[in-house]
């Protein structure tokens, strides 16, 4: 721009000085202005201005003697070196300006970079807590010891001390969690935990229980201690903890809230702000969710252990002149519930049954049609007193009631007193059979292989016959015995002959004791399926 | 643990390899092609468990449906099977009886 703003100016110089001007001298000139001025503007500044000068001056001088007057050629110089100075400042003044925005851009480049930090440091926070949250969360079933380690990893990443209250307005209430990163504040954190939430004193937990709004308090007012106070003693606790900014988030789940997590920062100089709230938040809805979870895996494994005790009892009726011992030993966990099922129970004051089952399947279909087998096996017994009757009316019950691919393995035995003993009739539904172990150590299958119950409408079953004298035992068992599994071989009917005979002379328990410790040491601790021992012992005469 | 399952049609039969080991876990793929094979209107199956070297009640309870549904197709479900454990799990659940067990796939179909 500067350039040609001193052409320009240079060629009206030509138009307007008088016609004795010579023309040879101003194009002399001009072309000295402009390759001063071309010359002098990439030089900076001041440096620039004088040498376009002292350019301007000596072509002045060279040509005024030639052509031009001296005075009239020094206007000329000093018109340029004017001219280029006024550029000079105004290239000045732009580059400074230039100068300014370049560090105003770098200096809003500098704050989006920081912010930029700053979100990603936020992000990672998050996503590392809630990854480690979601890593504990998930790794047990034990809600007071999952609670703890959320409590730890929120000391170590979000707060000073925190609590979680785990409590519903008209539902289940645990003693609160409350703990410090500071350990010599145990005592205190300790105490306030016999402190629980009273819903009649609607703040702090208890107020965001009943609205399920969160209460953020980025510096925490002087008073509020006093009204979140149950009492004095609370207060003193409450102050000691240190309170300098409080977030208290509800644990909602399902449309339930189940409690509450407060944050709490002791040091005023590190406030929480909406950021940490948002994740608290988060990071709340993940432990409520995982606390609804292990509740409800709680309850169900409430009731599927109140129906094994039903299906399994651990006491058994007492059959007079004989020992009787159970074992059970469960393949899976919690509410993996296999089908085994046994039940002793009397006919009229004299005769007795002793039933084994195994229902197809796991979990809760399984232990679904365990309780119509068992009932309806007992209701039959009153009418029916052949074992083979029985369990063909089982089997048409099954059929009537279960799903087309549900059924069951029975070894139904009566006993009948005799003198000297016992009288048994054995039948077995698809069942191994049982054996006898003689009080000589001979062993003997009971009974002879039947179909199983469920599966189709004509079954086929025979009654075996046995005699029992004082020393003999029963030892019925069900699959889960001789499948165990080791390197890809069975326990095996042989297997359990062998271990049975070796069994000669001991007790109802110490049979069963010996039995079970076999077949979990054959399988190395690890049972494929569930098992069941029952040993009936008659009394040595 | 894996199940192999294969089909071929021979004449009138639809013969259904099944090799490995049938249980819990590999039951419902064993399931699920055997009815497949069902709806699809073939009626008169041969389940050939010669390499099978492990059933439990689940594999159990395949057979039975499968019995079911193609006796009330007017079929039938025909199993071979060797000595094994197969062969010594039909007979403890007295299921021996009630399927027809064949030595080979020539002698079912």
């Amino acid at each position: 721009m500067g350039p040609v703003l001193i052409f320009a100016s240079l060629i009206g110089l030509t138009f307007f000085v008088p016609e004795w001007l010579n023309l040879l001298g101003a194009e002399v000139a001009l072309a000295g202005v402009l390759i001063s001025t071309f010359w002098g503007g990439t030089r900076s500044g001041l440096v620039g201005m004088v040498v376009a000068g002292v350019c301007l001056l000596a072509i002045s001088l060279l040509t005024s003697g030639v052509r031009i007057d001296l005075v009239e050629s020094m206007a000329l110089g000093a018109t340029g070196l004017v001219v280029i100075g006024l550029m000079e400042v105004r290239e000045r003044r732009s580059r400074q300006s230039l100068l300014n925005e370049k560090l105003a851009r770098v200096e809003r480049e500098r704050q989006e970079a920081m912010a930029r930090l700053d979100l990603m440091e936020a992000r990672s926070n998050r996503v590392e807590l809630l990854g480690e949250a979601g890593v504990i969360l998930a790794s047990s079933m034990d809600l007071n010891s999952t609670l703890r380690k959320v409590c730890d990893l929120l000391l170590m990443r979000l707060s000073d001390w925190c609590a979680i209250e785990i409590s519903e307005k008209n539902g289940p209430t645990l003693p609160p969690i409350v703990l410090h990163r500071d350990e010599s504040k145990a005592v205190v954190t300790e105490e306030l935990q016999s402190y629980p939430l009273r819903f009649d004193h609607p703040y702090g937990a208890a107020k965001v229980i009943s609205t399920g709004e969160a209460e953020f308090y980025p510096s925490v007012p002087r008073d509020l201690i006093d009204r979140i106070a149950h009492d004095f003693r609370h207060k003193e606790l409450l102050n000691a903890l240190g309170f300098a900014s409080l977030i208290i988030v509800p644990l909602r789940a399902r449309g339930h809230i189940l409690g509450t997590i407060t944050l709490a920062r002791s040091d005023p100089s590190l406030r929480y702000d909406k950021t940490d709230l948002d994740l608290a938040q988060e990071f709340a809805d993940r432990v409520a969710l995982a606390t609804d979870n292990i509740r409800l895996y709680e309850s169900q494994k409430h009731i599927a252990t109140t129906l094994q005790e039903s299906l399994r009892p651990s006491l058994v009726e007492r059959i007079p002149g004989t020992e009787v011992a159970v074992r059970y030993a469960a393949a899976g966990q919690g509410v993996d519930l296999g089908g085994d099922f046994y039940d002793i129970f009397s006919y009229g004051k004299t005769r007795w049954a002793v039933v084994i089952g195994d229902v197809s399947g796991r979990g809760a279909r399984a232990a679904a049609l365990t309780p119509l087998l068992k009932y309806t096996i007992r209701t039959e017994a009153m009418q029916e007193h052949e074992p083979s009757r029985i369990l063909t009316l089982l089997n048409e019950a099954i059929l009537r009631q279960s799903g087309e691919d549900q059924f069951c393995t029975v070894a139904y035995t009566r006993i009948d007193p005799k003198k000297d003993g016992v009288h048994i009739t054995t039948v077995c539904a698809g069942h191994p059979a049982p054996l006898i172990l003689r009080s000589d150590g001979a062993v003997e299958r009971l009974g002879e292989p039947g179909t199983m119950l469920g599966a189709v409408p004509e079954v086929h079953l025979t009654e075996h016959r046995a005699d029992l004298r004082p020393g003999d035992a029963i030892i019925l068992f069900t699959d889960g015995v001789i499948e165990a599994r080791r390197d890809g071989e069975n326990f095996g009917e042989a297997r359990l002959y062998t271990c049975s005979r070796e069994c000669v002379g001991l007790g109802a328990e110490e049979i069963a004791d010996t039995l079970e410790r076999a077949v979990i040491d054959y399988s190395q601790g690890s049972l494929t399926d569930d098992m069941v021992i029952l040993v009936v012992k008659l009394t040595p005469g | 643990m894996e199940v192999g399952l294969e089909s071929e049609v021979r004449g009138d039969w639809t013969v259904l390899r099944v090799k490995g080991e049938v249980d819990i876990y590999t039951s419902p793929n064993f399931r699920t092609e055997l009815i497949r094979l069902i709806e699809q209107g073939r009626n008169r199956i041969v389940l050939d468990l010669l390499g099978v070297e492990f059933m439990d009640s689940t594999g159990l309870s395949v057979l039975i449906s499968g019995k079911k549904r193609t006796n009330e197709r007017d079929g039938d479900l025909r199993i071979v099977c060797a000595e094994g454990p197969v062969q010594k799990i039909l007979t403890v659940t007295g299921l021996d009886k009630i399927f027809s067990i064949h030595a080979s796939v020539e002698d079912a179909t």
